[in-house]
C-alpha cells in the first residue's frame, strides 16, 4: 500500500478535535475523492499527511514510512501537496525558481534542478511560463504552476486541496485531462463532484473529522439521503 | 498601476538575478565577500573626505555594465533612500559654515562637503547592495548568509520579511478595496476603523504567512537548510574577489582623489 492512514486524532492548541479515528489505506495509483462540508477536517488531514501539523493519536505511513519528526524529509520527498489557493505555492520571482525551490531543498546540483524544472514545465506544456513571475499569471495558469512545483520533487503521493478552486470552466477541464493522464496516486479534497466522478475511482465522505461513508463516487454522490446526512448536497 | 504590478515591480530587481552574464555566474559568496568590502571601505572615509571617495565610482559604473542592469531601475530604488540621508545633513549645512576650498569664486563650505559625502557615500552603498540583489538570486544569498554563520534566526528573518512585502500589500490592497466598495471614504481609511482594519490586516496576513510557510515545509525547506548552490569557488571567484578588493584598499589608503580634484583644479 502506499498511503495508510490508521485510528488519525488530530486536536488542535485550543482542544478542537478536528479529525477523529480516522483510518484510510490507499493503495499505489488509487485515485481517492475526499469529500465533506466545510470544516469537516479534510485540510488538517492534509497538512497531517505531510507532517506540518502534528499527530495527537493513531500514525501515518507514506510507502511504509511513518510521519514523524525524524522522517519528515523522506516523507516530504515522497509526497506533495498542491494547496486550496496557488498564491500561497509560489512565492518566489519567477516560475522557475518556484519549480526549482523544492529540488533545491534536497541539495540537488544545480543542472539536475535545471533539468527537472524543465522536464516538468514540458510535462504539464508550461514551458512558456518558466521566467514570468506568479503574479502576472491567470488562475489556471497559477495552477499549473503549483502542480509543477510538486511535481519537481518526483513525489509517489499527491495531495490535492480544492483543485478546481478558482478555475474557470476551461481550466478546469484541461485540469481533469491532465490529473487523468497522471499516474501517482492522488488522494482529492473538493466539493466539485462532477470533477470528482471524472477524475477519481473512489470517494470517502468526511464529517466531523471521521470517515462517514466510503465506495464508489457514483454511488455515493448521486444518493440523496446519505449525502444530506453527511451536510453535503448530491448530484 | 494595478496591484500585481506593484508587487512586481517589488520584485522586479530580483528577476534579473536569472541573467547569464559574467557577473550572474560568479559564486555568490565572492559577491556578498566583495560588496562587504566595498561598504565597509566606502564607509571607513572622514566626513569631508569627498575628493577620496570619488574613485569608488568605479565599482558600480563597472558592474552594472558588466550585469547588463538597467540603471534607471537602480536609480529609482536609489532615490527612495535619498530623503532620509538629507534629513541627516541638513544639519551639516547649518553647522559647517567655514570655507574649504574655493571653485572659481564660489565658496565651499564644510557643510556642503560632507553634505555631498552623506550623499554620495548613501549613493554608493546603496547601488552596491541593489547590484548585490540584482546579480544574485536571493536564495543563493541567504544560503551564503548561513554558510557564513549568520544565526538562522536572522537569515530566517530577512527571508520571510523580504517574502511578505508582497503578501502584506496585497492583503492590504484587497482590505482597503471591500473597505470602499462598501460606502466608505474613497481616499484612505476613516480614523475610527483604522485600529480595527490594522488589526484585521495583521491577524490576516499572519494567516496568509502561515500558509506560505507551511507550503515551504511541504517542499523540503528547513531552518538549518545550507544544502542550496553548492557551487565550486573557482579562479575567476579568487580573481574578482582580489581585484575588487585590492582596488578598494588602494583607493583607502593611497590619496587617488587627491590627484583628481588636483587635475580639476587645475583645469578650472
Amino acid at each position: 500500500m502506499m498511503l495508510d492512514i490508521s485510528k488519525l486524532v488530530i486536536v488542535y492548541p485550543d482542544k478542537t478535535k478536528a479529525v477523529d479515528k480516522f483510518s484510510l489505506t490507499i493503495n499505489t495509483g488509487e485515485r481517492i475523492a475526499l469529500v465533506g462540508p466545510n470544516g469537516a477536517g479534510k485540510t488538517t488531514l492534509m497538512l497531517a499527511i505531510m507532517g506540518v501539523l502534528p499527530i495527537t493519536e493513531g500514525h501515518i505511513e507514506i510507502g511504509g514510512i511513518r510521519v514523524e519528526k525524524k522522517t519528515l524529509n523522506e516523507i516530504r520527498s515522497r509526497a506533495g501537496l498542491i494547496f486550496q489557493n496557488p498564491d500561497d505555492q509560489l512565492f518566489m520571482a519567477t516560475i522557475y525558481d518556484d519549480i526549482a525551490f523544492g529540488p533545491r531543498n534536497y541539495g540537488l546540483a544545480e543542472e539536475d534542478v535545471r533539468k527537472r524544472v524543465e522536464q516538468t514545465l514540458l510535462e504539464l506544456d508550461i514551458i512558456r511560463l518558466k521566467e514570468r513571475s506568479s503574479l502576472k499569471l491567470s488562475e489556471g495558469e497559477k495552477r499549473l504552476a503549483a502542480i509543477a512545483s510538486v511535481l519537481s520533487m518526483q513525489p509517489s503521493v499527491l495531495l490535492f486541496d480544492e483543485p478546481t478552486a478558482f478555475l474557470d470552466l476551461k481550466a478546469r477541464r484541461n485540469l481533469i485531462r491532465l490529473l487523468n493522464n497522471m499516474p501517482y496516486t492522488k488522494l482529492i479534497a473538493s466539493h466539485d463532484l462532477t470533477f470528482l466522478e471524472e477524475v477519481c475511482g473512489k470517494a470517502v465522505l468526511m464529517k466531523d473529522g471521521t470517515v462517514f461513508a466510503q465506495g464508489l463516487p457514483k454511488d455515493l454522490f448521486h444518493n440523496k439521503k446519505l449525502m444530506e446526512d453527511c451536510g453535503l448536497e448530491a448530484i | 498601476m494595478d496591484i500585481r504590478n506593484k508587487i512586481s515591480a517589488i520584485y522586479s530587481l530580483e528577476q534579473l538575478s536569472a541573467g547569464n552574464t559574467v557577473v550572474h555566474r560568479l559564486h555568490p559568496m565572492s559577491k556578498l565577500i566583495v560588496t562587504f568590502v566595498f561598504i565597509a571601505t566606502v564607509i571607513s572615509f572622514g566626513r569631508h573626505d569627498f575628493g577620496r571617495l570619488v574613485p569608488f565610482i568605479f565599482y558600480p559604473t563597472i558592474l552594472m555594465a558588466l550585469s547588463e542592469t538597467p540603471y534607471t531601475m537602480l536609480l529609482k530604488r536609489v532615490l527612495i533612500a535619498i530623503p532620509f540621508c538629507l534629513f541627516i545633513g541638513i544639519s551639516n549645512l547649518i553647522l559647517e559654515q567655514d570655507t574649504a576650498f574655493k571653485i572659481g569664486t564660489i565658496d565651499v563650505s564644510f557643510g556642503v562637503l560632507s553634505f555631498s559625502v552623506i550623499l554620495y557615500r548613501v549613493y554608493l552603498c546603496v547601488m552596491a547592495v541593489l547590484l548585490l540583489v540584482a546579480v544574485t538570486p536571493f536564495i543563493e544569498l541567504t544560503a551564503q548568509l548561513r554558510r557564513l554563520k549568520i544565526p538562522n534566526i536572522f537569515t530566517l528573518m530577512f527571508e520571510m520579511t523580504y517574502r511578505y512585502i508582497g503578501v502584506l500589500l496585497a492583503e492590504a490592497v484587497s482590505m482597503r478595496m471591500a473597505y470602499v466598495l462598501r460606502g466608505a471614504k474613497a481616499k484612505g481609511v476613516d480614523i475610527r476603523h483604522a485600529g480595527s482594519f490594522i488589526g484585521c490586516l495583521l491577524l490576516r496576513s499572519f494567516a496568509r504567512a502561515e500558509r506560505i510557510y507551511s507550503a515551504m515545509k511541504c517542499r523540503g525547506y528547513m531552518i538549518k537548510n545550507t544544502t542550496l548552490a553548492r557551487k565550486k569557488f573557482c579562479i575567476t571567484d579568487i580573481t574578482y574577489c582580489a581585484l575588487i578588493c585590492v582596488l578598494c584598499l588602494l583607493f583607502r589608503f593611497v590619496d587617488v582623489g587627491n590627484w583628481i580634484t588636483t587635475l580639476v583644479e587645475k583645469i578650472l
